[in-house]
């Protein structure tokens, strides 16, 4: 087994324990669990860093050109951003809904295939790195404003005990935390759309092709626009704000999985 | 009466809640046109060009109603004051951004060339000729396609010339025009004999058809080429490498609109059809160049960077203000 193989296999079973331990937390109210959920998807984050970068020692390029490079590349951009903003916001039980996705998004990045093929000349570009990693900071920034809207939507259950009261915070601190990573992410995602299209310039001529994943991120970025316009405007707060949050987290899913399996164009790459 | 009817309705046009439903229809129509086999006719119908009108003036009465709040924002605030036109850019921006891509797709020159290398072809009424000087598929061990690279000469009418090189993601330029390696495929040189006369000799390439000059009712359409033909255990012909191991091309002869005969053809074996001879030979590699002039790419990039500057002005250089708040 290489270094590769094992160290994704540790990452996977590290999620999987640190899901399992704010789910028990969240369950049965075990503060302790959670305090342990957030080593493992510490010990996660860092075991698949370790895999990212042996993927990238064995491919001899960025691991994020296929499916299985991009799903890996995904999940490890939304761990980041949870990291980051339980630090910043100092919100660990964040980690009762972001940490599924997380799990949920390394399974299907287990189910892709992980044979190494050589770059097609299309994608053999420096544009590539900048485009994809702006893609994962966006995509792992939406991951957490979803996550954050998710505690939100179940708030209202969560508060009448004084245990959650204790752990998660007010609606208006959730609602902030929701925007300010949906702030983050669209203006990632803005950068992954212009470099993409710079991309496009240098490949094909022309910036846009309306290829599917091009239509679909511009779909996924009206609709952050629309939540940012209505929020900056015209007060949006609370549960809607929180639906739109997570309605946007569904658009940024279809345009990776969707568009790649039901819709073929330009980004799907064999 | 009429006068408050009109401002009623510029009111309701650079209202909020105008631009969201804007925004919204334009989700639908970019959902519609995702599932759309030919997005870019779609996206180019007079329909979505008028939601992008009224997006565009929706956005322009936008900022002009927004501008003077802007300024007085940026008065009022003791620090970080530039933040106050963040929103004001970001809408200018995406604005330049549909004015220079519309602009773009409107005024840009858009021409196709392909050939065999050593052939020389005008570029539609440009004045300027193409010659292709060589073209190269790099193959690596396992026959993945390593890169596509065109050495190309663009010459124009006063005798002038300019030579260089075309690959993927690496375009030539030339005469303020772009070159990009778009795409290759097949051709084959066809000789047609008539009792064994010669009548003519054509380089054809995979798709097209060749004539015989006596009689343009009979044409032989080149279906498909096989550099390495070969037949799985299913019977049906494939190319087990791109190289020219074995090169067959599959034809379909038709004499006025039927099917009078269907074969592959190995190269330099004649194959007969009723009095006509075929010979397919000199199986050669060609390559297509897409042409490109876009006088609105500065404008396009100028845009895209307002735009991001206002993204990052409205978000991470809000300004700040004294006792007295924002408008």
């Amino acid at each position: 087994m290489n270094l590769e193989y094992a160290a994704f296999l540790l990452t996977v079973t590290l999620y999987l324990f640190g899901a399992a331990g704010y789910f028990v937390f969240l369950a049965l109210k075990k503060e302790k669990a959670s305090v342990w959920a957030y080593r493992f998807m510490l010990a996660g984050f860092a075991v698949h860093t370790v895999c990212l970068t042996a993927r990238g020692i064995n491919a001899g390029r960025l691991p994020l050109t296929n499916q299985y490079e991009f799903a890996l590349a995904f999940a490890w951009g939304i761990v980041l951003c949870f990291l980051i903003f339980v630090k910043k916001y100092d919100f660990n039980a964040l980690g009762c809904f972001v940490a599924p996705v997380v799990f949920l998004v390394i399974g299907y990045a287990a189910m892709q295939s992980k044979d190494i093929h050589a770059l097609m000349p299309a994608l053999q570009s420096g544009w590539l790195a900048f485009h994809v990693s702006m893609a994962i900071i966006a995509y792992g920034s939406f991951g957490v404003a979803f996550g954050v809207a998710m505690v939100f939507l179940f708030q209202h259950q969560l508060q009448s005990s004084a245990f959650a009261r204790t752990h998660f915070p007010d609606e208006a601190t959730l609602d902030n935390i929701t925007y300010r990573a949906v702030s983050l992410g669209f203006l990632f995602l803005t950068l992954c759309i212009i470099t993409g299209a710079i991309w496009a310039k240098r490949a094909w001529g022309t910036y846009w092709n309306w290829d599917p994943k091009e239509t679909w991120s511009l779909i996924t970025w009206i609709i952050y626009a629309i939540y940012l316009h209505l929020r900056l405007n015209k007060g949006l707060r609370g549960r809607k704000s929180a639906i739109f949050a997570a309605l946007g987290f569904v658009a940024v899913l279809f345009t990776y999985v969707g568009v790649n399996t039901l819709l073929a164009g330009l980004h799907s790459y064999k | 009466m009429e006068q408050r009817t009109g401002n009623k309705f510029i009111r309701f046009f650079v209202s909020m809640k105008f631009s969201m439903l804007l925004l919204a229809v334009i989700i639908g129509v970019c959902i519609a046109g995702s599932l759309v086999s030919s997005p870019k006719s779609y996206f180019g119908s007079w329909w979505v060009r008028a939601i992008a009108a009224v997006l565009c003036v929706n956005l322009i009465l936008c900022s002009v109603q927004r501008l003077p709040v802007s300024i007085a924002n940026y008065r009022r605030a003791k620090s970080k004051r530039i933040g106050a036109f963040g929103t004001w850019l970001c809408h200018l921006g995406m604005l330049l951004v549909i004015v220079s891509f519309v602009a773009g797709d409107m005024l840009s020159e858009d021409y196709t060339v392909y050939g065999i290398p050593g052939s020389i072809q005008p570029v539609a009424d440009t004045g300027l000729w193409l010659r292709i000087d060589d073209f190269d598929v790099q193959l690596r061990d396992d026959f993945t396609v390593e890169q596509y690279v065109a050495d190309l000469t663009v010459l124009d009418s006063n005798g002038q010339e300019s030579s260089g090189q075309a690959s993927v993601n690496h375009p030539m330029s030339a005469f303020g025009y772009d070159l990009f390696q778009d795409s290759t495929g097949w051709a084959n040189t066809i000789e047609i004999y008539k009792d064994g006369t010669f009548q003519s000799s054509d380089i054809v390439c995979v798709g097209e058809t060749a004539y015989p000059g006596d009689r343009p009712s009979l044409q032989v359409y080149f279906n498909k080429f096989y550099p390495d033909f070969a037949v799985d255990e299913s019977g049906s012909p494939y190319s087990s490498t791109p190289l020219l191991n074995n090169p067959r091309s599959l034809f379909t002869v038709y004499y006025n609109g039927e099917i009078k005969g269907m074969d592959y053809a190995v190269m330099e074996v004649p194959v007969r059809v009723n009095e006509y001879d075929f010979i397919f030979r000199d199986p050669t590699e060609y390559t297509l160049i897409v042409i490109r002039r876009d006088p609105t790419e500065i404008l396009v990039g100028i845009a895209a960077l307002i735009m991001l500057a206002g993204i990052f002005l409205s978000f991470y250089w809000r300004p700040v203000y004294g006792e007295e708040a924002a408008l």
